[in-house]
């Protein structure tokens, strides 16, 4: 039985000038509603799960002071990241779903965020047309 | 053979996606493939839109050039489609933006080394690498 998947919401990421930007969204993140800040994010599928410059933590009404150190690695290298004791609640054009996060130092980050597979891909589908600088995503059945 | 199908219609608009304008449902069925292969039919609808909110990232990608040039080792917070605050760190960007009434601010740093990736080689970019 052949499957199809129709995808709901479209985010395009064209750069001007023909440039080959990474596959980039605007995410609305917030813990308990009070605290809400936009951040942009790349869609990672190489990424474990969400991560996030740790700057901005305590706009988001965290305090990472006891937060659990959780090894991060890539080839930007290694390094130490700070486990959210909160799941953040992320909201993606339409979408939203509760993620867990790791805060690590911007050094480590391309400047935005990365939103990788833990709980996001758990949740939606997503597809990648980069020829067309496109994110396609749907509510996973 | 193809055949028309009767029910494709009302098949599609009840998948339609909530928030969907039914002409988009309408034309995406015109275009769709309709196949019958004894009684089992295959049909694949692809329908979609645009997300919201992302305004204020295409603005960016569309200006960032000019962005960098001005702006080049600053954070600036980005509203409604324009710069609203600038800053020497993601804080500083963040906390003009909301004094100045920008509650929705999106903060980015502007950095030649890392932005300047965008435009070379993507197999040179960390994007995508990192993973804990």
């Amino acid at each position: 039985m052949p499957r199809s998947i129709r995808f709901t919401e479209r985010f395009r990421y064209e750069i001007a000038d023909g440039g080959n930007p990474p596959p980039l969204v605007r995410a609305e993140i917030s813990t308990d509603g009070s605290h809400q800040i936009a951040v942009p994010l790349i869609v990672d599928s190489g990424a474990a799960g969400l991560l996030l410059p740790s700057e901005i933590a305590p706009y988001l009404g965290i305090d990472l002071s006891a937060a659990e150190e959780v090894p991060v690695g890539g080839v930007a290298g290694a390094g130490t990241g700070l486990k959210s004791p909160v799941q953040l609640h992320v909201r993606i054009g339409r979408l939203a779903c509760r993620c867990n996060a790791v805060f690590i130092k911007s050094v480590m980050l391309p400047d935005c965020g990365l939103l990788g597979r833990e709980d996001w891909f758990h949740n939606f589908e997503v597809a990648f047309r980069h020829k067309l600088r496109e994110i396609l995503m749907v509510s996973a059945s | 053979m193809a055949v028309p199908n009767p029910a494709a219609n009302s098949f599609s608009v009840m998948m339609a996606p909530r928030e969907v304008p039914l002409s988009i449902v309408r034309q995406a069925t015109a275009r769709s493939e309709l196949r019958v292969k004894g009684e089992v039919v295959e049909e694949t609808i692809t329908v979609y839109r645009d997300a919201v909110d992302q305004e204020d990232l295409q603005w960016l990608l569309r200006n960032f050039k000019k962005l960098l040039e001005r702006y080049e080792g600053k954070f600036v917070a980005i509203c409604r489609e324009r710069v609203v605050a600038t800053g020497d760190s993601w804080g500083e960007a963040f906390e003009r933006a909301q004094e100045r009434g920008f509650t929705g601010a999106m903060v980015i740093k502007m950095t030649r080394d890392k932005w300047s990736r965008w435009y070379g080689a993507p197999l040179n970019s960390l994007h995508g690498t990192v993973s804990v």
